[in-house]
């Protein structure tokens, strides 16, 4: 079983995947690592959701993907966020707002 | 946008699947490469950093697989998986799946060829602009002329009516058009020089058209202009198949001449093919005329005056906005209002009563009239049923049979269950199967039902040559079909399926067990078990009902018809056509009668208005030695018109007095015949002859004497009650009702081998008579008694076939019961069971399920047959022979299918027996 801290919070990987490459272009490892570097380590997304979630994105037009050469001479899989990628970002980052204020009302109480 | 891009996206996956995992490879080993790259920047040796990385990512294999599963091309995939699957097992079976792609064929078509009649017939709207918005004032099934006033909902109005409402508000439109149509002579140009062909026509209103929404191919279609003035606008529009067949497809049509009944027409328009009018009848329309051409047309007084008869329908187009329970309320109070001033000042109170009893009721029209639909609703429904039943059965044949070869899979199933497949994933598996199995057997049926439509087409519409009925399917029928093949499917596959998967028999991997519990158990054998009393019973329902319909049809040929109809030729002229007046028929009809009456091979030879049992409607009150008629018994009469020799000729046996013959001369006392019904009913006292009639139809002139009474025969159909029936002397009558339509002819042999010098003699006498049709009365009867053949002989087809998939049920059923139980019959007789005995062990079951079917069939097949009741004629829905010889039969064919594996059993050799697996 993984480790409970290292799982996302349920539902939130697209989002957080928008957010990665709302700044730049990344590959899949780049995308993994980025989330665990900026998230302190306590999400780590394995290779065995973070792919299929990207084939989704891609599938669904939110993030473009094109293979680019990496900085060691290998090629790798870019991916770059479109128009309207940006647009589903900024309505699940609205969603999310709206949750966690409501969760913390709760808890707050 | 999104979806195009999905499935656009996940077709080239498909169709590169090898690309496309390639590079899913490719972006997973780049992964673990980065991510190499980076623990070793880190400072992890490779090594390290390689097995760090592994662990990380997992199996490539396994990421490689969501990744490829996460869009909806994999679950294509996999169903093309299935799919293949299954066609590899239908093929590695190929009697089994001979049996059940051939019965599915042969159940599916005849479902698809009984509904597409049905769609034809029942279902289908006017192919014209939005059929849903057509109203129809009442249900347009009254045809003809006729002068109307009892009370309840009308359908046939007077033009005036029309003509009265035509300019209202309440309706985005009104038309109106003949409530028969008329069979014309058209020469083409202009005279009446050239050779005649006849043409079915329609008489309709300037708003026909356009209320319809019809568009023409070529030139315009009427309008209101055309029917403003009564006999001014001799304009047709003509149907395509009219333009196509009849006029060559002329390019240069519009604005040519058609002589119709000797009245010059100029064609305006063609119409696009498929229209057909509002009436769906067993042949189409050719012709469209204007309705205020009637007394041109029909060749008869006008009928558009104000007194009128009743002879139009009328159509409208609801308007938006306007309920139809309000437009329904409008129309019938102006139908009222103009009664009343139609009756004038003298009203009597009574006449005001009926008058205020009368409604119109206003109803769907979109599908249109049909006069063939009323007589097909009955015998369709009762074939659908049957034919849905005939597939039932069949239905649970493939699900015994595949039971018993899920059985056989049983050890297939455990091994995937052991190796991880899911319950889902196998019931899928299976019914993909039978699925497969469905649609191919659909196809095939596709197919069968194209053929047998246009057979039982050209039956209903009695060989008419153009006629809006079509075999094609359309996608309603296709709709249906596929519906059919998809619940077929998935209804004889559910069990098996559901069972193999259900499965949990432990020891099933390891060898059989020697018990037949070993596999199924007893819960395993009921589903088999029911589906067979299942088949008995819907089989008991079907010989049952079939048997009544095949004892009516016994009844209906065993009816006396009340004339010879062997060796009676029926030859239909129309001296009208030709011309004549009715002042020179007489002596037409004495020259035609010399002439025929002495060809060779015929021994009498005589002309009518209508052939006996033809299907005529000429009736009318009769005032008896000139008395007001007693409104209480309110004496009718139907009425034909005869020239000597008719009752010699058809074989009407004289009763007393004497027939029509050479003395009833137009200057003598008018003649009169009557039948046995009219005396008794009108002259009980027996003293007929001699007494007068006045016919009160008033193109019927003078007093009747009768001179003779004759046997009763039959007016239209075999199973018709006798009616009064008077026979006038056709030379006395005046006027067009001295028109006579039918020559017939008693010859010495085979009526048909006549036809030829009939012909050459009419051309003798008059070239332009002209000759249609010619039949025998044999033929004829035939025809009327057509449909019912039809149906009865597809009941009985139907349940024959029933019964042979039920025997095919239980014999399946039972020798693999014997088989499975060959060990445990090899041990009892091992142990000294007598044959008799064996022989009772296996057939008891067989008479269990037999004996439960028949309990429950008899009670089914008895409502079954109360609901098909007015289908039958001369026999009761609770008839007990036809009920028993139905029991009968299915015992005897059921019991001789299950002796054959109960022998079996008994033959079973105990020591083959345990030696057996």
């Amino acid at each position: 079983m993984a480790d409970k801290a290292g799982d996302l919070v349920q539902g939130t990987l697209e989002m957080l995947v928008l957010k990665t490459l709302a700044l730049v272009p990344m590959h899949g490892y780049g995308i993994a690592l980025r989330i665990e570097q900026v998230s302190g380590g306590v999400f780590r997304v394995n290779p065995g959701s973070l792919l299929p979630a990207l084939s989704r994105m891609e599938r669904a037009g939110h993030i473009r993907a094109d293979w680019q050469a990496t900085e060691n001479n290998r090629r790798a899989k870019y991916y770059a966020l479109t128009a309207r990628g940006r647009k589903a970002l900024e309505e699940e980052r609205r969603q999310w707002g709206r949750q966690t204020a409501a969760i913390n009302r709760i808890l707050e109480a | 946008m999104g979806i195009l891009r999905n499935v656009a996206s996940g077709l080239r996956a498909l169709t590169h699947r090898n690309e496309r995992n390639a590079e899913i490879e490719e972006e997973v080993r780049g992964f673990v490469a980065a991510s190499v790259a980076e623990k070793m920047g880190r400072g992890m040796s490779r090594a390290d950093a390689e097995r760090a990385a592994r662990a990380e990512v997992g199996s490539a294999e396994s990421v490689r697989q969501k990744v490829w599963s996460a869009g909806w091309e994999s679950l294509a995939d996999s169903l093309a998986q299935d799919v293949r699957f299954a066609v590899r097992q239908i093929v590695r079976s190929p009697g089994f799946s001979t049996v059940a792609i051939l019965s599915l064929a042969l159940g599916i078509g005849a479902n698809t060829a009984i509904f597409t009649l049905i769609n034809d017939v029942l279902l289908k709207q006017l192919p014209v602009r939005d059929p849903q918005q057509l109203l129809s004032f009442g249900d347009g099934s009254s045809s003809g002329e006729v002068e109307n006033s009892s009370p309840g909902p009308y359908d046939i109005f007077p033009y005036e009516f029309f003509r009265r409402i035509q300019n209202q508000n309440e309706f985005a439109g009104l038309c109106a058009f003949g409530s028969f149509q008329a069979l014309v002579s058209v020469r083409s140009g202009q005279g009446a020089a050239g050779p005649a062909t006849q043409a079915v026509s329609d008489l309709v209103s300037g708003t026909f058209f356009s209320v319809l929404g019809a568009e023409p191919l070529l030139g315009r279609t009427f309008r209101p202009e055309d029917t403003a003035v009564d006999g001014k606008n001799p304009v047709a529009v003509i149907s395509h198949r009219y333009w196509q067949q009849e006029l060559s497809a002329d390019p240069n049509v519009i604005g040519r001449t058609l002589t119709i009944n000797g009245t010059a027409f100029t064609v305006v328009g063609v119409m696009r093919p498929g229209f057909y009018g509002v009436e769906l009848n067993q042949a189409a329309s050719g012709l469209w005329l204007p309705i205020t051409m009637q007394p041109q047309v029909l060749m008869q007084p006008t009928l558009l005056n104000p007194d009128g008869m009743f002879w139009i329908h009328i159509m409208a187009r609801s308007k938006p906005g306007v309920p139809t329970a309000a437009a329904q309320a409008w129309a019938t109070e102006q139908f009222r209002r103009f009664l009343v001033d139609r009756a004038g000042g003298q009203i009597s109170a009574n006449r005001r009563r009926q008058i205020a009893g009368i409604f119109i009721p206003l109803l769907p029209g979109g599908a249109g009239i049909s006069n063939v639909r009323s007589s097909f609703e009955t015998p369709l429904a009762v074939l659908m049923g049957m034919v849905a039943i005939v597939l039932l059965i069949a239905c649970a044949n493939l699900a015994n049979l595949l039971l018993a070869k899920a059985a056989a899979r049983e050890r297939e199933f455990q091994a995937r269950l052991a190796l991880g497949s899911s319950r889902v994933r196998i019931v899928r598996q299976m019914l993909t199967e039978t699925l497969v199995l469905a649609f191919v057997g659909g196809a095939l049926g596709l197919g069968l039902a194209f053929w047998v439509t246009r057979g039982l087409i050209h039956l209903i519409v009695q060989g008419a040559t153009n006629t809006a009925l079509a075999a094609s399917p359309d996608l309603r029928v296709l709709a249906f079909t596929f519906g059919v093949c998809l619940l077929t499917g998935i209804l004889f596959g559910i069990a098996p399926a559901w069972r193999s998967a259900r499965n949990q028999a432990i020891g099933t991997l390891n060898a059989q067990s020697r018990t037949m519990t070993g596999a199924g158990g007893r819960g395993g054998r009921l589903l088999p078990r029911t589906l067979v009393v299942a088949q008995v019973t819907l089989s008991l329902v079907l010989l049952m009902v079939a048997g009544l319909f095949l004892e009516s049809l016994n009844m209906l040929r065993s009816q006396d018809l009340g004339f010879n109809s062997s060796n009676l030729l029926i030859v239909p002229t129309n001296p009208k056509f030709a011309g004549y007046q009715p002042a020179q028929l007489n002596a037409l009809y004495d020259r035609i009668l010399d002439r025929l009456g002495t060809l060779p091979g015929v021994r009498s030879a005589t002309i009518s208005g209508v052939p006996p049992m033809s299907g005529g409607s000429w009736n009318s009150p009769i005032y008896i030695d000139g008395r007001a008629p007693d409104p209480q018994q309110n004496p009718q009469t139907l009425l034909n018109r005869v020239a000597p020799r008719y009752f010699e000729t058809v074989g009407i046996p004289l009763l007393r007095g004497r027939t029509i013959g050479a003395e009833d001369t137009a200057s003598a006392q008018k003649a009169v015949v009557v039948n046995q019904k009219l005396a008794e009913q009108y002259f009980p006292k027996g003293d007929a002859i001699g007494h007068t009639l006045k016919i009160a139809d008033p193109g019927v002139v003078g007093t009747w004497q009768i001179v003779g009474i004759v046997g009763n025969s039959k007016y239209n159909t075999p199973a018709e009650k006798p009616q009064a029936m008077a026979y006038l002397a056709i030379e006395q009558l005046t006027g067009d009702d001295q028109y006579a339509y039918v020559i017939q002819l008693q010859t010495v042999g085979d009526p048909s081998k006549v036809t030829d010098e009939v012909r050459n003699a009419l051309a003798g006498i008059d070239p332009n008579l002209p000759v249609v049709g010619v039949s025998t009365m044999a033929d004829q009867v035939d025809l009327i008694i057509g449909v019912p053949m039809l149906v009865s002989q597809l009941a009985g087809f139907f349940a024959l076939l029933s019964l042979a998939l039920a025997c095919v049920g239980l014999y399946g059923v039972m020798s693999y019961n014997v088989v499975r139980r060959t060990s445990e019959i090899g041990i009892r007789m091992a142990l000294g069971a007598p044959r008799g005995r064996v022989l009772w062990l296996v057939l008891r079951e067989s008479l269990l399920l037999l004996g439960i079917g028949v309990a429950l069939g008899v009670p089914a097949g008895l409502a079954a047959s109360h609901g098909v009741r007015a289908g039958l004629f001369g026999v009761s829905p609770a008839d007990p022979i036809t009920l028993a010889l139905a029991v009968l039969l299915l015992t005897a064919v059921i019991c001789g299918a299950a002796w054959l594996p109960a022998r079996r059993a008994t033959r079973i050799d105990p020591i083959v027996a345990l030696r057996y697996e």
